[in-house]
């Protein structure tokens, strides 16, 4: 690999990530903060392949922009008034302030730190290895993602599925929790609920 | 395996690996245009072959230059942008279709010496650049703010990740027997580079051990491609033309170039993992010259096939697509890496495998007759479309 | 390649518990027709013969499945416990999810599911694997959290858990990948099992650090002080959100609130009990040589935790939203067993480690009486507020007893569990040098008895109000949890001499070096 290549890709990737980062904040429009929330993985994919990690990187941009931010764009395309502006917020500036001490603070631990493990090398191999360590040591953690994912799963379609019967009950409960007046009551005077602001 | 050729070889002159590989890339583009204006001229052909027609005649010999007209025609015309779209997402959409499909060409080895670059992860690499493809589908859905561009996007995206899955594991299927190979070769590893895939077909071609991984996998190329039966994200009947509706002039020609390379390339993926690539029935001695040919006849086999497939069978409707993919594809190949697994495990030798894999494929195609049949019946299938759901229940809650 | 060997049977119990979920879940999908509460005491009962014999086959096991699970007695003590909870929760859970729920076999089978998770979190001794365990537990917590899905404050209460939640799990997460740069493993501490690379674990890596910083003729081989601290920093964080310590306990109130009852109860009790369980094991087997650079930081988050947790806990007027509130404050009492980790000797460590799993497994046993108790009363009434159990001495006296009995146990009063864990927490404290810590507690527990004696008075002190003043009785099943969680609280409180013993003998287990 030539020097020059490999700073120019460095760089560039380097660019394409932070500058991607940055742009999803101050983007408007949510819809854009997901494409440029997209261009930033692929630069961090980029910088996993200079550092050797192909399997990382191929993964990074199967899962993350082929299946995550797909996910968003939909839940945002499928939200009804979603792609609206941020709110401004008096909490900008002091959010701001602790950012900037976060970052501040990880970039001085990163460029003191002694990485001891950093100084071993490249690994060869790692689809290889990964897959020998998932039916070997980490045999367990492996399959407790697998039971995370499966009860995940179970649990979003109850959560989400909608019975023939859930709309009479859901009237009724609504009337119970006070959230909506009695058949025949009044509204005025439904308490509100925790999270309603009006 | 012998390395690529170096196109610094041919030229005399020295240059680094990544011009190199930008070269041969470049040569990609310029080759997958002439395609796409070929592959479009055949489809007409075929297609009124199919239905007693002729097809275009008039422009050039039987119709040779029909292609090009049109080429020259959709260049010279006026390229409109809506007032309302969102200009930066809008324009670059095109961008995210147009580029990951040449970006997928890197690994593909047309003969044992022509590839752009040998990667070692080279078919994981393919699925994953496949998935970049959605992001500008969605994009340009969205950017056109045209509530049928949008519906189309949407409906891509979701087809396209639906049956992404089943794809993948019938590419697992096959990764799972080309490992066990390389093992019995005394090699570890490289069963995900399509090389070295191409490598173990010497003799038997994986569509034999993996009938079913083929069918799904090509059922699978047909969705991600959007191609009859499963073009309801461009159904002009439905969505009026789909996520590219609103995109004129050189912009939709970029699409439709697009289209037809990502075609292009799923047959040229099937024909290398699945038939045997250059390798199958003649292998390496047979020369470069029967190499290219083998591949690029298994390739336009496999493009005929699809042609036939559109000419054949009505459109699907999108429920139904949906519930096919997760319903059907996906327990299928699931059970197809089980099987492989345990039978590879066991070390059970290849045509238990093959023999297994077409048990599958011929219960699945069974149990699809039966859905239709039911379906034909009268008896309700759960192929009904969900009801819409519009209001929720926080809405309902806020009272407003 | 090196390939272990995996004894599967050290983990018999996970699987058994993953395999009866899944069966439960797909059961109730399949038999529609069997009534609900079927699942509910099958559930339950697989639950207890499980527990069963887990307590019979494992005790003194002592060894490890692949280096990254311990099954040693301290696993033991918390599968048993927290199988026990489940159980618990689900009993006293089944007329409840019949009333209000749907799906229930999800229901159940999600209470399975975390219950694996909390098991898999006090045995893991690896950081991916009690990673992907709290991740197990959380994801099936939240969704449980939002189960009433058609009432509001149940999805709001799902949706700030998941959010923050998440959060802190990236947080955490961030603080892992730190810790696993800076010593460039993921394993707790020096085990030898066979076929397994000896020597390079967390532990000794972290004691390498220490001794060169303090012993400067050792060669230190770069700075690694800054990263350290940053990544104890980030891993008290997360788990402080997971445990709901202060400032990172805003959720918890709203969780609790939305929760159908049952799951509250089981989120404050085996929720809390996991974290605090995997939080001492990482702390004591992994982290214990850095103690010098954690001790300060999770003593200011105890003292902050208890002082605030107490105070909010006197506005309250939902009975949930003070449950909330008083199980911030008894985390704080909990976090101070933590500080005493930080000790001279390891004797003490462990002492320490001793005081905080006896008053956790006390807490925890009372905190499932009281919510046993209010499931019983929001069964018949529907009802949640603090006023509304105005009365209930006369409506349902046993009930109110036994309620009473369970909120003078929460304010440490002698005779009950409460009391006799509390005092042997602040004397750890005070002898292993943190005595400040131990008179704040003492302090704050005095404050904490007004607001359960305001509830004891209304139970007592008022007439019956409203249109439903009528007696009423408790179903048997749920009668019959109360009475052993009653018996336990007395017997905790009365005579802890052996489960004080059991305790000690699972928590030598985390000081190998002892």
């Amino acid at each position: 690999m030539s020097d020059v290549g490999f700073h120019l890709a460095f760089w560039s990737l380097s660019a394409l990530t932070i500058g991607g980062a940055l742009m999803i904040i101050v983007s408007r429009n949510l819809i854009h903060a997901v494409i440029f929330l997209i261009l930033s993985f692929i630069g961090v994919a980029g910088l996993f392949i200079t550092l050797s990690a192909d399997f990382l990187a191929l993964v990074q941009i199967l899962v993350y922009v082929g299946a995550i931010a797909v996910l968003m764009l939909f839940a945002i395309l499928l939200t009804p008034r979603a792609a609206r502006d941020n709110e401004e917020s008096l909490m900008r500036y002091p959010a701001m302030i602790l950012m900037g001490l976060v970052i501040a603070a990880g970039v001085f631990v990163a460029l003191e730190t002694d990485w001891g493990p950093m100084r071993e090398g490249a690994i060869g191999t790692q689809a290889k290895i990964i897959g020998e360590s998932l039916i070997n040591q980490y045999v367990l953690p492996f399959e407790i993602g697998a039971v995370m994912l499966t009860a995940a799963l179970v649990g979003a379609i109850a959560l989400a599925r909608q019975d023939d019967e859930d709309l009479p009950i859901h009237t009724a409960s609504l009337i119970e929790e006070g959230v909506l007046p009695p058949p025949d009551g009044d509204a005025a005077d439904a308490p509100a609920g925790p999270g309603d602001d009006s | 395996m012998p390395d690529a050729i170096v196109l610094s070889e041919f030229a005399g002159i020295g240059m680094p690996d990544w011009v190199d590989a930008l070269i041969r890339l470049v040569f990609i583009v310029a080759l997958m245009t002439l395609n796409t204006l070929a592959l479009i001229y055949l489809e007409r052909k075929v297609l009124a072959r199919f239905q007693a027609r002729v097809g275009p005649t008039r422009t050039g010999p039987v119709g040779i230059l029909q292609s090009a007209a049109d080429a020259l025609k959709l260049l010279t015309k006026e390229d409109v942008r809506p007032h309302s779209a969102d200009r930066w997402v809008f324009e670059l959409a095109v961008f995210f279709v147009f580029v990951p499909v040449f970006l997928m060409f890197i690994p593909i080895p047309f003969t044992e010496t022509w590839f752009i670059r040998d990667l070692e992860l080279g078919f994981l690499y393919v699925f994953a650049v496949l998935g970049l493809n959605i992001v500008g589908v969605i994009m340009a859905g969205w950017g056109s703010d045209n509530k049928y561009a949008l519906l189309g996007g949407i409906r891509a995206a979701a087809q396209a990740i639906s049956y992404e899955l089943p794809m993948l594991l019938a590419a697992a299927g096959v990764v799972m027997i080309a490992a066990g190979h390389l093992l019995d070769a005394g090699l570890v590893g490289g069963a995900l580079n399509l090389n070295t895939i191409v490598d173990q077909q010497r003799t038997t071609p994986y569509i034999l051990l993996q009938p079913l991984g083929f069918v799904i996998f090509m059922i699978g190329a047909l969705a991600e491609m959007h191609r009859p039966p499963f073009d309801m994200p461009v159904a002009e009947s439905e969505v009026v033309g789909g996520y590219f509706v609103e995109y004129s002039g050189i912009r939709w020609s970029m699409f439709f170039l697009a289209e037809y390379t990502g075609l292009f390339l799923m047959v040229m993926l099937g024909s290398t993992v699945f038939l045997g690539g250059w390798n199958f029935p003649f292998g390496a001695d047979a020369g470069l010259g029967w190499q290219i040919v083998l591949t690029l006849a298994k390739a336009s086999a496999m493009i005929f096939v699809l042609f036939w497939l559109r000419a054949m069978f009505p459109r699907l409707r999108i429920d139904q697509l949906m519930a096919f993919s997760w319903k059907v594809l996906l327990p299928f190949a699931l059970l197809q890496v089980l099987a492989n697994g345990i039978i590879l495990a066991y070390g059970g030798p290849d045509w238990v495998v093959g023999l297994v894999s077409l048990a599958l494929l011929v219960s699945l195609v069974a149990l699809i007759y039966v859905l239709v049949r039911a379906k034909a019946g009268g008896d309700s299938i759960h192929l009904e479309p969900a009801r819409p759901r519009l209001v929720t229940s926080t809405e309902v809650a806020s009272g407003d | 390649m090196d390939v272990i060997d995996l004894e599967y049977a050290l983990i018999i119990p996970e699987l058994v518990l993953a395999s009866f979920a899944t069966l439960i879940v797909a059961g109730a999908l399949i038999f529609r027709r069997v009534p609900q509460e079927v699942w509910g005491y099958l559930s339950a009962a697989g639950l207890v013969v499980l527990l069963v014999l887990t307590a019979v086959f494992y005790i003194n096991v002592n060894d490890d499945f692949a280096n990254v699970l311990a099954v040693d007695n301290y696993t033991v003590l918390f599968r048993v416990f927290f199988l026990g909870i489940a159980a618990f929760a689900i009993l006293a859970g089944v007329q409840f999810a019949g009333d209000r729920l749907r799906h229930h076999g999800e229901f159940y089978g999600l209470i399975m599911f975390a219950t694996l998770g909390m098991m898999l979190l006090a045995a893991s001794r690896e950081l991916i694997t009690a990673y992907l365990s709290l991740e197990l537990m959380s994801f099936s917590l939240y969704i449980l959290v939002g189960f009433n899905k058609l009432n509001p404050f149940s999805n709001e209460g799902s949706l700030k858990y998941l959010l923050l939640g998440a959060f802190s799990s990236a947080l955490f997460l961030y603080g892992l990948s730190i810790l696993y740069g800076v010593t460039g493993t993921t394993t707790y501490s020096a085990i030898e099992p066979d076929g397994i690379e000896a020597g390079r674990n967390i532990a000794q890596q972290l004691g390498n650090f220490s001794a060169a910083t303090i012993d400067s003729a050792l060669p230190i081989p770069g700075d690694v002080r800054p990263a350290i601290i940053v990544a104890l920093v980030l891993i008290v964080a997360g788990l402080g959100f997971k445990v709901s310590a202060v400032p990172f306990h805003q959720w918890t109130p709203d969780a609790y609130q939305g929760a159908p009852l049952p799951i509250t109860a089981f989120l404050s009790a085996a929720g809390k009990a996991a974290a605090f369980a995997f939080f001492l094991r990482l702390f004591s087997e992994a982290l214990l040589p850095a103690a010098a650079e954690w001790s300060w930081l999770i003593a200011v988050i105890a003292a902050l935790t208890m002082i605030t947790g107490n105070l909010v806990a006197l506005r309250q007027t939902n009975m949930k939203r003070l449950m909330a509130y008083s199980s911030i404050g008894q985390v704080g009492y909990l976090l101070i067993g933590i500080v005493a980790l930080d000790a001279g000797s390891l004797a003490e460590s462990q002492d320490a480690a001793t005081a905080l799993v006896l008053h956790l497994l006390g807490y925890v046993a009372t905190n499932v009486l009281v919510f046993t108790a209010l499931i019983a009363f929001y069964n018949r009434t529907g009802k949640d507020d603090i006023v509304d159990l105005r009365g209930l001495a006369e409506r349902q006296p046993m009930l109110a007893l036994l309620l009473s009995i369970a909120l003078f146990s929460l304010a440490g009063m002698p005779l009950f569990a409460g009391f006799a864990t509390k005092f042997v927490i602040f004397q750890v404290a005070a002898s292993n040098g943190h005595l400040w810590l131990a008179v704040i507690g003492v302090t704050v527990s005095f404050v904490s008895l007004y607001y359960y004696l305001m509830v004891i008075k209304q139970m007592y002190l008022y007439k019956p109000e409203g249109d439903d003043t009528g007696r009423f009785s408790v179903p048997a099943p749920m009668m019959g949890a109360l009475a052993v969680l009653t018996g336990a609280v007395f017997l905790v409180g009365l005579y802890p001499a052996p489960l004080f013993k059991a305790i000690d003998a699972s928590t030598a287990m985390l000081f190998p070096g002892l």
